[in-house]
């Protein structure tokens, strides 16, 4: 029978052979290789955000003192949410959860400057951030010309402007003047003089910023100006 | 097995003699360490504007954008010493790997220009250069408060200036240079080129951090804003880095005066231009303004300087008026007259006056005996004298000998009389034009509005002709020559 020669192994190769099969056995019986893990996510950002009166704000974090106002805590990806857990600090822990609300007029204090993350694992993350607080500046009554003035001179005459806008945060502030087509930079000043304007209507109308960026517009004006020479012709 | 031997003893010499060839044929003792000869490197880098020898070289400057600067790197004690490279970085990163070269920066900001050598031992040595670029502030020149011509602006109530300007890098803070003249007139270049700024005295100059301003009168201000008058006013942007803005603001305005008050803007000009330039308070006198109201009664006589090209007369009341400006110390120039209407509380502008001098200079000969003769056949002198009269400014004179230029500052003298009225013009005439036909001397004289007075005189021989020589006596004396004045 050939069967049992084909399949004998040569003297040499059984004395190699024979101690590299034992330790791989060894080996591999000592070896506790575990299960592939399963893929976990990660968070790869959290944002916060000021909501108030339906517009979000995550770069400046500006809320109007005037309305409530809603701090959010977004992650990405949002299935994740769920998972962490958020805490609001001023120095002191004041609220839980993914979002926090600053009433109206609310204290400086009272409102967050830190948000902790914490996973199920106990990981912590912190983010540190500002609310800044501000009203927009407002146009007062006093305005000068009123809605339907009628002026009187030539073109070389100085017709005087005037304003005044007030701050809540006694902000400084700074005004663009529009008249007619044209945009004059008149920083904080609250009164000019202008001239060069023709006989006929004109329209007229300020807007005031204050050193926060927050914005009023006066309503536009209209005047009519009668040329004082022409008439007395 | 001998054999062998020999072979092995012979390969060994072999081996040696060329182990010993190479070993004297190398230099390596040159590459040694030698502390006496080695050389310290030292690096310099500066920059300057352009290459010219005279431009200053700087290790640190401010630039514009549109600025290059010539960079420099020095190696010394010269560049053939052992160094293995040189290059230069920006802020770190690549600039240029030439020892000299000419580059812009055009990125607004601070800059660090650092010049690195590597020595042959590895070590690198740096020199850094610092620049900031920035680039000059803005000014709009349209679009400012008060318009230019606004009227009607009270000192007292405040004036109110506001105007746009800006960092257009947004990096350097920017200051306003703000003044507030009053014109006096014009300014001329010492090469009579007209120029269009005014002489003023300066009312107020500052420097601001805002692009607005607002004057409130203040009797505790040693010049004040004055009511019924005329001001400039003037803007320049100044970044922290001193640069100025290419663009300048410059307005005017009217101050105001009370309902039952007005005044005119008075312009005059003069055809002759060079007036301005060549006046002589002491000899031309003072432009005189006579104002006449509806009925032609005088109701004010005011002065200005030939220098000066506008004035205000105020207070008038409202109404209208006739202004008549003349120059009563140079008659040539005509009187002009132009009507104005005064509006309360303004300052009307009136049409420019002009003063025109349409007289041309007289010109006459003034014999030895200082007596002006009206004849222009003259005898030849050495010196001959004319007598120019003009009554519109100065004069100048053109000598045509023969219908030639006589050249040459020697050959005139000019002088003038008290009130610079008259010119004796001393004309010197040398030998060589003396001449047995006659000779033709033509004066021009002209005077700077353009009026021309050419006159040509006659002068005699000055020299007879040589006699035929008829006989050998008498040539002695024939061949003598000489005029009368010889």
């Amino acid at each position: 029978m050939d069967f049992g020669r084909r399949h004998r192994i040569p003297y040499f190769l059984k004395a190699r052979l024979l101690p590299l099969v034992t330790v791989s056995f060894l080996v591999g019986g000592c070896l506790d290789i575990p299960d592939t893990p399963e893929p976990k996510n990660t968070a790869s950002s959290v944002t916060v955000y000021a909501v108030q009166t339906g517009s979000q704000d995550s770069t400046n974090l500006r809320i109007h003192p005037e309305s409530p106002a809603t701090l959010k805590a977004v992650v990405d990806p949002k299935d994740l949410e769920s998972e962490l857990d958020f805490a609001w600090y001023n120095n002191i822990l004041l609220e839980k959860g993914a979002t926090f609300k600053i009433p109206a007029f609310a204290e400086e204090d009272s409102i967050p400057n830190r948000l902790v993350i914490k996973d199920s694992e106990g990981n912590t993350a912190s983010i540190d951030f500002k609310i800044t607080v501000n009203s927009p500046p407002t146009f007062t009554e006093d305005i000068s010309p009123a809605q339907g003035d009628t002026l009187y001179g030539t073109t070389r005459t100085s017709f005087a402007f005037s304003w005044k806008a007030e701050d809540r945060e006694d902000n400084s502030l700074d005004y663009i003047l529009e008249l007619d087509t044209a945009h004059y930079y008149v920083g904080a000043l609250e009164k000019i003089q202008q001239s060069g304007l023709h006989p006929g209507t004109h329209l007229f109308r300020v807007i005031v910023k204050d050193s926060e960026g927050d914005s009023d517009t006066l309503p536009i004006v209209k005047f009519y100006v009668v040329d004082t020479l022409e008439t007395k012709k | 097995m001998k054999a062998c031997l020999q072979k092995s003893w012979l390969l060994a010499i072999i081996v040696m003699a060329v182990l010993s060839t190479l070993t004297s044929c190398s230099d390596s003792d040159q590459y040694l360490y030698e502390s006496e000869d080695a050389v310290v490197l030292q690096i310099h880098a500066e920059m300057a504007r352009t290459f010219e020898i005279d431009s200053a070289h700087v290790r640190a400057d401010t630039i514009t954008s549109k600025d290059t600067i010539v960079f420099i790197g020095e190696i010394s004690p010269n560049r053939q010493a052992h160094y293995r490279e040189y290059y230069w970085t920006l802020d770190g990163g690549d600039f240029s790997n030439d020892m000299n070269f000419r580059k812009p920066i055009p990125k607004p900001g601070y800059h660090e220009v650092c010049f690195v050598v590597t020595d042959y031992f590895g070590d690198t040595l740096r020199d850094t250069l610092q620049l900031w670029v920035s680039n000059p502030p803005i000014v709009e020149p349209q679009g400012f408060i008060p318009a230019a011509g606004s009227q009607g602006l009270s000192p007292k109530e405040g004036i109110h200036f506001a105007w746009h300007g800006y960092d257009p890098d947004s990096m350097s803070k920017v200051y306003y240079k703000f003044e507030i003249r009053e014109p006096k007139g014009l300014a001329y270049t010492s090469d009579l080129h007209r120029k269009l700024y005014t002489s003023s005295n300066s009312i107020m100059d500052t420097l601001l951090e805002a692009p607005y301003f607002t004057y409130w009168d203040n009797p505790h201000f040693y010049h004040r804003l004055e009511n019924l008058k005329y001001y400039t006013w003037e803007v320049r942007a100044i970044n922290e880095f001193g640069l100025e803005s290419d663009t300048v603001i410059q307005g005017n305005f009217f101050t105001k005066g009370s309902k039952n008050e007005g005044g005119i803007q008075a312009f005059v000009r003069f055809s002759n231009e060079v007036l301005y330039d060549k006046y002589y308070y002491s000899y031309h006198g003072r432009i005189r303004l006579d104002v006449l109201d509806s009925s032609s009664k005088s109701v004010i006589q005011q002065e200005m300087g030939i220098d000066s090209n506008q004035t205000i007369i105020a207070p008038l009341k409202p109404g209208k008026y006739k202004i008549i400006a003349s120059l009563p110390k140079l008659t040539d120039f005509a009187p002009d007259t132009v009507n104005v209407v005064v509006q309360p509380g303004e300052i009307s502008s009136a049409y420019p006056l002009l003063l025109n001098d349409t007289v041309p200079p007289s010109n006459n000969y003034l014999s030895p005996e200082g007596l002006l003769l009206g004849n222009d056949t003259l005898d030849f002198r050495d010196t001959l004298r004319f007598y120019f009269e003009d009554h519109g400014g100065d004069l100048y004179q053109n000598i045509l000998w023969n219908g030639q230029e006589l050249r040459g500052y020697d050959y005139r003298k000019t002088i003038y009389n008290s009130d610079h009225s008259a010119d004796t013009v001393f004309i010197t005439l040398p030998q060589s034009y003396k001449s047995w036909t006659y000779q033709l001397l033509t004066i021009e004289a002209y005077d700077y509005s353009g009026n021309l007075n050419s006159r040509t005189y006659v002068i005699k021989p000055s020299m007879k002709m040589p006699e035929p020589e008829t006989s050998s006596s008498g040539s002695e004396s024939s061949s003598s020559s000489g005029g009368e004045n010889e």
